[in-house]
């Protein structure tokens, strides 16, 4: 593969050229030593961009990639440009990923106002793979007027996304689990909108009828929108394209607070990766000690103590 | 732990329904710690050119079993040049005639795996070529 240059990849991306756009994505990936320089660049020009950045996130097949399928087709239609990132499981074993997100969506391949890139976890926690977050600062900086990122389905910790995003939309369909599964999901306290997806399902009015009831305690401000949609068929979608909208303009006062927030995140994310390594050599190193009766395992978080010390100041 | 991942576009061009081929491929490549992506049956070679570009793929391959792969891969390699984009390597799978092979060598394409082509010997060649 022939070094790219990295100056002049800078430049044909300020010059919006798609190509030079691709592998930047890919250098952030890779994590390849121009990665600094080229996360500077975007850090840096991202503070002049505006694009309303979704997540969406839900459980596999609830039918995510098919819905931001549709969304695209009416920002389209309101003239926006679109970049979607679209993230699918890494094979724990092989790191190997099938990335089958674009299956739904590609009818949009030719469309130069629409760009898809796929990207496998590559072992990242919280459904959200550790380049998406580096990456969407790229997207920014090329100007797309909306940013949606699909994610792994929700999970149990797999919050992370809203973080990253102005608006999380949380899709369901029947048949993937009851509300016992979303509160330990905390997706509750994670979405702004809610989909209930496959509404041409009969039992998608239970699942409607039970949302509504359960926010109804909630004050009104409060309250996380909730919109059915048959993805498949492109119906709903109006009410859906409203609530986001509605949904971006709640956000706006907490913006300030959020982008702080954001940066936080990132840095534990950073610090959390820098010690990583450290950490698993001592708990290796105190696994044989553990091993060979020297210390109990019950007495492994006095010993460590004096071994890690991170007071915040 | 993140490091450079093949990245290869699983391609299936026109009006050809079968997809054990490309579903097979995908698990293979998966396996092999490669990033195997997709975008379903019936596209145009445009499509897949393009799609293969925004992907940042090092690799496009094709699968038909409807002896149209001459055709196809033609024209992926004009699209890729038309997106300064020749670097991407095709290959291509399926039924092939020994003209058929000879053909698409002509034109750049090296990977060529006429079908009962054992997966080990696919990757293998997938690796020499984008290596
Ligand atoms: N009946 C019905 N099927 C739908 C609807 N929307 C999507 N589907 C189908 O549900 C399946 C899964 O859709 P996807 O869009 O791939 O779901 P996803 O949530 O992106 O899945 P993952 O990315 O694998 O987590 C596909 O077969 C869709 O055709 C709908 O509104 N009604
Ligand atoms: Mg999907």
């Amino acid at each position: 593969m022939r070094k790219i240059n990295i100056d002049e990849l800078i430049t044909k991306f300020a010059g919006k050229d798609r190509r030079a756009f691709a592998k930047a994505i890919s250098i952030v990936e890779d994590n390849e030593q121009d990665k600094d320089k080229l996360l500077d660049y975007a850090y840096e020009q991202a503070a002049g961009c505006e694009s309303l950045i979704i997540g969406v996130t839900g459980a596999g097949g609830a039918g995510k990639s098919t819905l931001i399928d549709k969304l695209i087709c009416e920002y389209r239609k309101m003239g926006k440009n679109v970049g979607v990132i679209a993230v699918d499981p890494s094979s724990p074993y092989t790191g190997g990923a099938v990335l089958g997100d674009r299956i739904r969506m590609s009818s949009h391949n030719c469309d130069d106002g629409v760009y898809i890139r796929s990207l496998g976890s590559r072992g990242a926690w919280g459904g959200i793979s550790d380049a998406a977050k580096d990456v969407l600062y790229l997207y920014k900086v090329f100007g797309f007027d909306v940013i949606i990122l699909e994610s792994l389905g929700v999970g149990q910790a797999e919050t992370e996304i809203t973080n990253f995003v102005d608006v999380t939309v949380v899709v369901l369909a029947p048949g993937f689990g009851d509300a016992i599964q979303m509160a330990k999901a905390g997706v509750q306290e994670i979405a702004d909108v809610f989909v209930i997806n496959k509404a041409d399902k009969p039992e998608a009015e239970n699942l409607y009828m039970h949302l509504i009831s359960t926010f109804d305690t909630l004050p009104v401000n409060e309250q996380p929108l909730v919109v059915k949609t048959v993805a498949s068929e492109g119906k709903g979608m109006d009410t859906f394209v409203a609530a986001v909208a509605q949904a971006a303009e709640k956000q706006i006062p907490k913006r300030e607070q959020k982008r702080v927030t954001r940066i936080e995140h990132e840095i534990l994310s950073d610090m959390h990766k820098t010690i990583a390594p450290g950490l698993l050599k001592l708990a290796k190193k105190l696994a044989g000690k553990v091993l060979a009766k020297e210390i109990s395992l019950m007495r492994i978080g006095e010993n460590l103590k004096d071994k890690i010390r991170i007071d915040g100041s | 732990m993140l490091a450079k991942k093949l990245r290869i576009v699983v391609a299936k061009v026109g009006c050809d329904i079968h997809e054990r081929g490309a579903l097979t491929l995908l698990n293979v490549f998966r396996d092999a710690g490669m990033e195997a992506i997709y975008n379903g049956r019936y596209h145009s070679e445009e499509s897949i050119a393009k799609s293969a570009v925004d992907e940042n793929a090092d690799v496009i391959a094709v699968t038909d079993l409807s002896g149209s792969l001459v055709i196809i891969c033609r024209k992926i390699k004009q699209a890729l040049k038309e997106l300064k984009a020749e670097d991407i390597i095709v290959t291509c799978g399926g039924i092939l005639t020994k003209e058929d092979i000879d053909e698409l060598r002509a034109l750049g394409v090296e990977g060529c795996f006429p079908t009962g082509t054992p997966t080990d010997e696919i990757l293998e060649k997938i690796k020499v070529l984008a290596g």
